[in-house]
């Protein structure tokens, strides 16, 4: 049997996909807090990003350019989210379930998440890009603050506000550790 | 805010975006480049050839079915067969009666 041909840039292109990948898809995350949204737009940078290299395109900074080209189709998404959802926004569908029933255990928990999910939705998108990079990643300020290209000081300040009131609403739900 | 709510807010946000996170990590995927293969090739040529023969026999049906009918030219109706009116001898000139 023939054996395939292996593409010269795979082992290249697939270290750039573990590199990058998840800082991708936790900015995309960020935008629309819906996790298989933010991997359909990873896989989809990623295709393009795969397609330039094919058709012989130099990306000089492919996480750069895999940053930009996700957050254009994170927004491209919000532009054509109405044809597809309706009067009701996508959120409205992040915390609907299979018909299966849980386990009570599990199915608390997912209520607490489906608060947090409503609580980050309030904060700024900037917000949740770094609480997300931060809790997600485990990504320092320093990490943080080199990926979105502004200063660690405003990291701090934005990560510090943001727990803040965050503690503050998820206090007064009652809300303390997870079930 | 004490540090006790603040460190309940860590722990919560970090379960959340855990769960959340895709796990395991998909690996990447080579796009397939879509090659026509020769069966496809093939079942192509042959359509080709099918419809090309549909057109071909078509007109010949064409023109077998309108050589069965005379054909109109100069407002005179085109045709060598005797048993066009056309072709009849006139008949004699009938005298008025008186």
């Amino acid at each position: 049997m023939k054996p395939r041909r292996k593409n010269p840039h795979a082992a290249e292109f697939e270290d750039i996909y573990q590199r990058h990948s998840r800082e991708v898809w936790a900015l995309v995350y960020a935008r629309w807090l819906n996790a298989d949204l933010a991997m359909d737009i990873t896989q989809e940078a990623f295709l393009r990003l795969w397609k330039q290299g094919q058709n012989g395109g130099m990306i000089q900074n492919p996480r750069a350019w895999l940053l930009r080209v996700a957050r254009n189709l994170a927004e491209d998404h919000a532009k054509s989210a109405f044809s597809r959802n309706g009067t009701q926004p996508p959120q409205t569908m992040n915390g609907v379930r299979g018909r299966d029933l849980l386990p009570l255990e599990r199915l608390a928990r997912a209520e607490t998440f489906q608060r947090i999910r409503k609580e980050l939705d309030l904060l700024a998108p900037a917000d949740r890009e770094i609480l997300t990079l931060r809790y997600a990643l485990d990504y320092s300020a320093g990490d943080i603050a080199e990926l979105l290209e502004i200063n660690a000081t405003a990291v701090h300040m934005r990560l510090s506000r943001a727990r803040q009131r965050l503690a503050e609403r998820l206090t007064e739900l009652g809300m303390k550790e997870v079930p | 805010m004490s540090e006790n709510n603040l460190k309940n807010v860590d722990g919560l946000l970090k379960a959340y975006f855990q769960a959340e996170l895709p796990q395991p990590w998909p690996a990447w995927q080579e796009p397939v480049a879509h090659v026509a293969t020769r069966h496809g090739t093939e079942a192509w040529g042959y359509g080709r050839w099918a419809v090309a023969a549909s057109i071909a026999l078509l007109f010949a049906g064409y023109l077998a079915v309108t050589g069965l009918f005379p054909r109109e030219t100069n407002g005179r109706v085109h045709d060598t067969g005797s048993g066009n009116i056309a072709n009849r001898p006139v008949p004699p000139a009938v005298q008025p009666h008186r």
